[in-house]
């Protein structure tokens, strides 16, 4: 018996012990407590989160992103109080597209009625991502919509985009809500 | 925190750790990414370890991550049939329900499973350790542990947690 490869047999000797003899209980119990080997586990864990070279080219670059985020945020709030011309659309100046692991094979979510900060709320955090409001009135906007774990964050913002009165935009680790206060031509 | 404390406590902490993932999880590879991913956000966080609470900090993070996957694969596998679920897991609510397993575990299993559950999952005792404890075979201790488990799962499933 290999009880490592067989996760289905450990289910149901925990549900349903009684079906099992105690040599077989004996074994899985033998299986589960069994030591690891730590050293091999460090070592794994040490390769994976090791500081990269690469990882100061990431931070310098987070760093001027973030500048360029506070600078277009002053921006967009001394467009807003002037309002002088109409909005133009935004543009996303990076698309970061990430699926957690956890995302393979994950199972649509169905958002009906619920407000735009709760599924964003929801979301970012799959994404690890965080929402600015930069408006409040866009979030006790109650939406119905879909949301698939698999696909790329973009394909959702996109989506969101489509709704009248409200544009989103990534800037790095952010997604960026705004309110469209539509002008009369 | 630094990295040579994180290793320090790896080297301490590692096994039983594992120990209590394998007993939720069962996979090695799950079991592996749940120990990891407490490490790593010690490793990136702010978060400061007392000592003599340290064990138990590790402990239950591992217990109530190894919870939330169980529920996460639950209601994934319920929502299999409809391809959809509902707004269940929202991040802000994850320590209710870790609150009300504890509670729980106090309010319903009998005083011997309540200290089983304590000492496989705060103090992540082997079964051969409980059962010694206890005074009970080592089989004895799978068997209640297996209804602490089969319990848990299905009071989570009662509350739609």
């Amino acid at each position: 018996m290999n009880p490592s490869d067989d996760k289905q047999l450990f289910l149901d000797m925990q549900e349903h012990p009684e079906k099992y003899s105690d040599e077989q209980l004996e074994a899985m119990m033998a299986e589960i407590d069994r030591e690891p080997d730590t050293n091999v586990a460090w070592s794994r864990f040490d390769n994976k989160t090791e500081e990269r070279p690469t990882r100061l080219w990431w931070q310098i670059a987070a760093a001027l992103g973030g500048v360029i985020f506070m600078v277009g945020i002053a921006f967009a709030a001394i467009h807003l109080l002037t309002r002088n011309t109409p909005k133009e659309p935004h543009q996303s100046s990076e698309t970061i597209i990430s699926i957690s692991k956890e995302g393979k094979g994950a199972t649509p979510v169905v958002f009906e009625n619920v407000s735009l900060d709760s599924i964003l709320t929801r979301v970012s955090s799959y994404y690890k991502k965080v929402v600015v409001f930069q408006d409040e009135a866009p979030r006790q906007m109650k939406l119905i919509m879909t949301w698939h774990p698999d696909a790329p964050l973009t394909d959702f913002i996109d989506r969101l985009n489509a709704f009248d009165g409200l544009s989103l935009h990534i800037q790095n680790d952010t997604i960026i809500v705004e309110q469209i206060i539509e002008e009369d031509e | 925190m630094k990295r040579e404390i994180i290793q320090q406590l790896f080297m301490q902490h590692y096994a039983k750790m594992k120990r209590v993932a394998r007993t939720l999880l069962f996979d090695e590879q799950e079991s592996e990414d749940v120990v990891s991913d407490i490490f790593e956000s010690l490793l990136r966080g702010q978060t400061v370890l007392m000592p003599d609470t340290e064990e138990r900090y590790l402990l239950t993070s591992v217990r109530n991550l190894c919870l939330k996957r169980l529920r996460h694969e639950a209601i994934r596998r319920e929502a299999n049939g409809q391809h959809t679920t509902s707004l269940l897991d929202e991040p802000d609510a994850e320590d209710d329900r870790m609150t009300d397993i504890v509670e729980f575990v106090v309010g319903h299993l009998s005083e011997q499973n309540q200290r089983i559950f304590h000492l496989r999952f705060t103090q992540g005792y082997s079964y051969e350790e409980i059962a010694y404890e206890e005074g009970i075979s080592r089989v004895a201790v799978w068997k209640h542990l297996s209804h602490i488990i089969t319990e848990i799962k299905k009071h989570c499933k009662t509350r739609s947690l």
